[in-house]
């Protein structure tokens, strides 16, 4: 009698401690997904969902809304807490970061590789989610640099489209010729790494070395792309922090915008009298166009105990029923097949072939979890200071170059 | 007191220390151990000793950046919120009609989250459409690009303050209110002008309210952060920008310990405020001996 009551108390205690997740009273499986609070997307992920519980109507799909800007602060919080949601998002700039906490879908890609498909996704997606030969996310849709360009105001000023054999010479010269009458021939991206980096990827320069063991930055290649970003606005033919068109590009006052988001072409092709379209971006001296791909994806929480209800659904989200809503949103297919579909479609950019040819030439960024930090608490300060006070390039660059040394330095110390 | 009596004293204020020592004085003495590890959130503390101290103060370049941000701040701010606080209480101290409207419209801002006045003054403050420079180029002036200038931005956040003078000026309005009115009387009847009678009677009267609401304007000057946060993230300069001249102190501290995860950095930065704070109150309680008059000892 004693020795089952101990036996009894033991079950249960073993029952409390377990990881199972019990099934709902509709006897479906629940899957927590964290999901970044974006108004443009709301109805689209709420369908996709909708879809996806009526395929798998044994699973349950439940949507944690987070505001985007809390998204990485929430996250690591329930993680520390042991309390990581089953799913959320995490593509190639947050991963190195969140490496420890992702569950390898690797064998979960081999056992289904027939219906993921990998080879249809972009050859340079592919390179972008496999990082070093594991797979640990599956993406939805990429950002890749591009040359966004206005029709009307090329039109207007008689000036030969962009081409995608263009130089950065051909380019200045052109925003030069551009700007007049209230028109600017470009525009400045400020606030994060998007344009800066890809100028220092194009004169043939870095931000670290390939081991990420030391800052490149103050290179003469990285000063020279710093250099000819700086004088976009020195030269006059892009204007110096918050002195351009609120709205920037999509204000139709901007006749190109280097570098650009995808996640933009939504909003562009609300504005009917913005008549637009792309090229990859210009060449630079070192003969790179130096872009960036980078994946938004989802993956999956090595904690999770609904594993496969989980991947169920990863592989929902990037498959090409996702995809194709995911373009019919705005974004850029990152399914080729899906791409192959729309390619005849009467939509702005016409110039599709542009991404294809930007992504063989795309970069990843560099794969450390301190890049985030790095770029934008210790390098971009002085960028700042470059586009809007008197400091010389190679100066701001020495100083970004010295704050992030100190801070691998410092870290490798064990001071974080 | 007797036993029994000590024993339910005990007992009464036994939630109120618990609460204490669990949720207040527990997280201090944490936060205090934690500056001297690294700690990440999601791995176990590691012991650096003053590594956390030695970086902030010799190699981080955010680090004196946002305590010389905090210091003009609090140098601008205080003084501009309290002057203004105590003109527009005198004012409001007037029998003028519609007085109590008057005295909520002016308190109304103080009760609006942060938040969206960050967002509202980031709007008027933009460069090219803000209303502020909208306005300005209507008298001919060319404004600057206040959220885009690293030598404009801060001078934006601290004419932003100003709107919420509302606090200090209900403090200053109950300070005006017990002004001794005998000696108004007699000083009037003295001969004494308005600025005279200002002078030695409301002033004197008054100083222990300027002394309370300096060591609090001090105090959250020091600890400002939600409206630079707002305001950074509204502005398209990024949090703390442009050019780190707007990083704040405690969200520079806020930066470190929840976006990038540093606890131990953040821990470190957490207890020299709480130093600084100390001794800034410490000294303003010393200096103020020489000018807050104490009706006990004149």
């Amino acid at each position: 009698m004693k020795g089952r009551a101990f036996a009894l108390i033991g079950l249960i205690a073993i029952a409390g401690c377990s990881h199972d997740r019990p099934v709902d009273p509709l006897g479906r499986h629940t899957v927590i997904w964290l999901y970044p609070i974006d108004v443009g997307t709301k109805t689209m992920t709420e369908k996709l969902v909708a879809s996806f519980e009526r395929e798998n109507p044994d699973i349950h799909i439940d949507v944690r809304a987070v505001p985007g800007s809390q998204y990485q602060t929430k996250l690591k919080t329930l993680v520390a807490a042991g309390e990581a949601p089953d799913i959320f998002v995490c593509g190639d700039v947050f991963f190195p970061y969140l490496r420890p906490f992702l569950l390898d879908l690797t064998e979960l890609a081999k056992r289904d590789a027939k219906e993921i498909n990998l080879q249809d996704f972009y050859p340079a997606v592919q390179r972008a989610m496999i990082p070093g030969g594991h797979i640990y996310f599956m993406p939805q849709w990429f950002n890749v640099s591009l040359l966004y360009y206005n029709r009307r105001l090329f039109d207007a000023a008689r000036e030969p489209y962009p081409t995608p054999d263009w130089s950065w010479t051909d380019y200045a010269a052109a925003a030069k010729r551009l700007t007049k009458d209230g028109i600017w021939g470009s525009t400045v991206t400020t606030g994060w790494w998007g344009e800066w980096l890809t100028l220092v990827h194009g004169a043939g320069g870095d931000l670290f070395d390939p081991k990420i063991t030391h800052a490149t930055l103050d290179t003469p290649a990285a000063v020279q792309g710093l250099t000819f970003y700086r004088d976009t606005i020195k030269e006059g033919f892009a204007p110096a922090p918050g002195m351009g068109p609120a709205t920037g590009f999509a204000s139709d006052k901007v006749a190109m915008d280097y570098g650009g988001h995808v996640g933009l072409w939504a909003t562009y092709r609300q504005l009917p009298k913005l008549d637009w379209d792309i090229q990859p971006l210009p060449k630079g001296p070192s003969g790179r166009r130096g872009g960036e791909i980078s994946l938004t994806a989802l993956a999956i929480s090595k904690a999770t105990p609904e594993k496969e209800a989980s991947w169920r659904f990863l592989k929902f989200m990037s498959s090409t029923e996702s995809i194709r809503a995911h373009v019919d949103r705005g974004y850029v297919a990152i399914r080729r097949s899906v791409a192959a579909e729309h390619r005849d479609a009467n939509l702005a950019p016409r110039n599709r072939k542009a991404v294809e040819i930007a992504l063989d030439s795309a970069e990843p960024i560099p794969s450390s979890k301190d890049f985030v930090e790095i770029a934008l608490d210790l390098v971009q300060p002085e960028i700042d200071r470059m586009l809007t006070e008197n400091v010389s390039p190679a100066e701001a660059a020495k100083h970004a170059a010295e704050a992030a040394d100190a801070f691998l330095k410092a870290t490798d110390g064990a001071a974080k | 007191m007797s036993r029994a009596q000590a024993r339910w004293c005990w007992l009464m204020i036994a939630p109120a220390t618990i609460g204490l020592l669990l949720f207040t004085v527990g997280p201090m003495l944490t936060s205090l151990w934690l500056s001297f590890t690294d700690y990440d959130v999601v791995s176990t503390p590691k012991f650096v000793g003053l590594a956390n101290y030695k970086y902030l103060l010799t190699a981080d370049p955010s680090f004196w950046v946002s305590v010389k941000v905090t210091a003009l701040y609090a140098i601008g701010s205080v003084p501009l919120g309290l002057f203004a606080a105590l003109m527009v209480a005198m004012l409001l101290n007037l029998d003028v009609p519609f007085r109590g409207a008057f005295r909520t419209l002016y308190y109304l801002p103080t009760l609006l989250p942060a938040t969206v006045s960050g967002v509202l003054w980031a709007w008027i403050f933009q460069p090219t459409d803000g209303a502020l420079n909208q306005l300005l180029l209507k008298v001919g002036v060319h404004g600057p690009a206040w959220t885009q200038s690293p030598s404009w931005a801060l001078p934006a956040l601290i004419l932003m303050s100003m709107w919420g003078f509302g606090g200090a000026m209900v403090i200053f309005l109950a300070g005006l209110q017990e002004s001794p009115r005998a000696l108004h009387e007699a000083a009037a009847l003295d001969g004494a002008t308005q600025w005279r009678r200002f002078w030695v009677v409301t002033w004197p009267a008054l100083t222990p309210t300027v002394f309370f609401n300096l060591t609090m304007g001090l105090i959250g000057a020091m600890k400002a952060f939600d409206q630079a946060f707002a305001f950074g993230q509204s502005n398209g300069a990024g949090v703390g920008g442009p050019a780190r001249s707007t990083l704040f102190y405690v969200l520079n501290l806020y930066t470190k310990a929840f976006e990038h995860f540093h606890m131990g950095l953040a821990s470190a930065m957490a207890w020299l405020l709480f130093a600084v704070i100390g001794l800034v109150t410490f000294i303003n309680f010393r200096l103020s001996k020489r000018w807050v008059y104490d009706e006990a000892t004149g």
